[in-house]
């Protein structure tokens, strides 16, 4: 399906965003909150960024806004949302209790219902993130119904992502920058004199919303548009899996440690890192409510055990997040955790690099940790 | 298979050793859920949280669930405070239980302190099964002797033709049994070591120093199993918190084969 393409005039792209919502419970895409590209609801197509591009580095982020000369909407890279916080909130209800005088317990469990939502701007890499993320989520005997209704609704519109931050390596990890699968509708963003977004469809319903449109097809000569040569910059070496858990006493873990705030930015920011907590409190009426939220390797909490938490130490922390991420990933769901976006690098406040971390660990220890 | 609680009432509540008690429970909708030795349940304190408790009972006695609880923090300290009549919510049975037929050989069962507990499901339906011929020996260590978990239950496992040594670190006056650390009790067995398998849970290095020592004896690393105890808070294998190295505990233990955790056990955390 994916080899017929169409043509989406800038003009329509509102009337992709209605279609949209009249078919989804809520829209989401990309906005400019707080001097920051967001996934936020948008209403229609004006709610998207204009001539606004960003720059990433280490430890850095800035939006940039032009000068009005561009019409392009898509120009940016990822900012520090990602398709996890869709499907796995930070915060999400899992049941509540209520314990009568006599005693008495009943649980009322939150009800899983599939909710609706589209998601426009998608880059390959959270496609592949997403997936990654199913498998961590649905994937065994006992697979979360939340995550599953909440995966269940969503339709994802993906942008073609032709302008790469510095600190994302998609393409040293084979998870982009082309889309290759896992959306609805694919768009790429095209400028030749006016703008306009050629159009594919992955699937039934994304072929449903082109059909609604009335689009027309275009031509293979514009479909060479597909893809950008532009090649990110970082790269993730091809044995970080092996690299990162071949020697747990290499110095370079006690070196990033001193660095390393324990922060838990990466881990928030990370579209795999799905480490959650469950969180029970009681409210005045006395009724006990159980949360999900995001949790962190990075906290003392979260390794604690009777004694005390088996990794005290910020090294043993940072040491569990990148073997896990690079290594130990393959052992548990058999690929890696990590899809090359970046994220980590540009939201560390420290700007810690996982690829220089990994390069540095290949490097020999030259003393004992 | 539903990962939701059950609301369970309590039974009975019985004082073990000092700071341990076992629970016993009976789901308020009917029959408890089948289960393999070691598995676990997630016993919810209200308002408080969950905590992962192998259930201790014998898993063909199945009109109530047992757990041995230590009184560690907040959650634990809850569920000591249960009595006859109260009712708490429980997720579960979850995880990998013990493989009872590693091996047709002798059985070696090493248990350090509260360790005992997934244990106690175990060497309850080994007994039942164990063919003539075949040696069960059950090998409990303690601080104390008053640490000694189930110790008025040993008879009645003698009884049924397992072997119980007890052995105590620190022995009080009026004690005449073993005194030393699980291992070298182990160690001192007169075993056929290539055809036997052990099961062991107790404290991580207690655990290590067992399994290296097995090895060395001629046991295939592979017929010792160990349970491992990590922050299991979700029990069903999605929230990241048991790791161990590559296992995720919840999902592919407690009850892990030694080459399966040798080198994660050996890793210096601090």
């Amino acid at each position: 399906m994916s080899t017929t393409a169409w043509q989406l005039p800038a003009s329509h792209l509102d009337r992709l965003v209605d279609v949209l919502r009249r078919d989804a419970d809520e829209v989401i895409g990309p906005r400019v909150v707080d001097g920051v590209i967001r996934m936020r609801p948008v209403e229609c197509a004006d709610d998207l960024p204009v001539d606004v591009t960003d720059e990433q580095a280490g430890g850095r982020y800035r939006v940039v806004h032009g000068t009005g000369a561009s019409q392009l909407r898509f120009s940016y890279a990822v900012g520090p949302d990602s398709l996890k916080a869709v499907v796995q909130p930070p915060r999400a209800p899992v049941l509540t209790m209520q314990r009568s005088a006599d005693g008495a317990v009943a649980v009322n469990v939150q009800q899983r219902h599939v909710r609706r939502r589209a998601v426009i701007g998608v880059r390959s890499c959270d496609l592949v993130a997403l997936a990654r993320l199913d498998r961590t989520q649905l994937d065994g005997p006992y697979p979360d119904t939340h995550y599953a209704a909440a995966r269940a609704g969503l339709f994802l519109v993906a942008v073609e992502c032709t302008h790469p931050a510095a600190t994302c390596f998609c393409d040293s990890v084979g998870t982009g920058p082309a889309v290759e699968g896992g959306a609805d509708l694919v768009l790429t963003e095209i400028d030749d004199g006016s703008v306009w977004y050629l159009v594919r469809a992955f699937t039934g319903a994304g072929r449903g919303v082109v059909d609604e449109l009335g689009l027309d097809e275009v031509s293979p000569v514009m479909r060479e548009h597909i893809g950008d040569p532009n090649r990110p910059r970082r790269s993730l070496r091809p044995d970080a899996a092996a690299v990162v858990v071949a020697d747990l006493a290499h110095r370079r873990w006690d070196d990033v440690a001193d660095r390393c705030l324990t922060c838990g930015n990466c881990t928030a920011v990370c579209p795999t890192c799905f480490c959650t907590a469950i969180d029970d409190r009681v409210d005045l009426d006395g009724t006990a409510h159980r949360d999900r939220v995001w949790d962190t390797c990075f906290s003392g909490e979260y390794s604690h055990v009777g004694p005390g938490p088996v990794r005290s130490s910020p090294m043993s922390r940072y040491r569990q997040w990148l073997t896990h991420k690079l290594g130990t990933w393959h052992d548990q769901f058999g690929e890696s955790g990590c899809v090359g976006c970046g994220r980590c690098i540009t939201w560390c406040p420290v700007g810690i690099d996982l690829t220089v971390e990994a390069d540095a660990l290949a490097e020999p220890s030259g003393g004992a940790g | 298979m539903t990962t939701d609680p059950r609301v369970h009432v309590v039974r009975d509540v019985v004082p073990e050793t000092p700071g341990v008690v076992t629970i016993h429970v009976v789901p308020v909708d009917g029959p408890p859920a089948r289960f393999v030795p070691a598995q676990i349940g997630m016993l919810g304190a209200f308002g408080i949280g969950e905590a992962a408790m192998s259930i201790s009972s014998s898993s063909s006695v199945l009109d109530h669930h047992e757990y041995t609880v230590r009184r560690a923090g907040a959650i634990t300290t809850a569920l000591h405070r249960l009595r006859p009549g109260d009712q708490l919510a429980i997720r579960g049975p979850f995880g990998r239980g013990w493989d009872l037929d590693a091996s047709p050989g002798d059985v070696v069962v090493g248990a350090g302190g509260i360790g005992l507990a997934p244990l106690r499901s175990a060497i309850l339906a080994l007994a039942e099964r164990t063919p003539l011929g075949r040696r069960v020996i059950v090998v409990v260590g303690a601080r104390r002797s008053s640490d000694l978990l189930y110790r008025n239950q040993y008879d009645g496992w003698r009884a049924r033709g397992v072997e119980v040594i007890e052995t105590v670190d620190a022995p009080e006056n009026g004690w005449s049994g073993r005194v030393g650390v699980v291992p070298d009790a182990i160690g001192e067995l007169d075993l056929d070591w290539s055809s036997a398998a052990a099961m062991l849970c107790g404290p991580d290095v207690m655990m290590r120093v067992t399994a290296e020592m097995l090895v060395e004896r001629g046991m295939p690393a592979g017929r010792v199993q160990l349970t491992m105890e990590r922050n299991m808070h979700c029990g069903t294998g999605r929230c990241g918190h048991c790791q161990l190295g590559p296992a995720i505990i919840c999902r592919d233990g407690p009850v892990m084969r030694y080459p399966d955790v040798a080198r994660a056990m050996h890793v210096e955390e601090r």
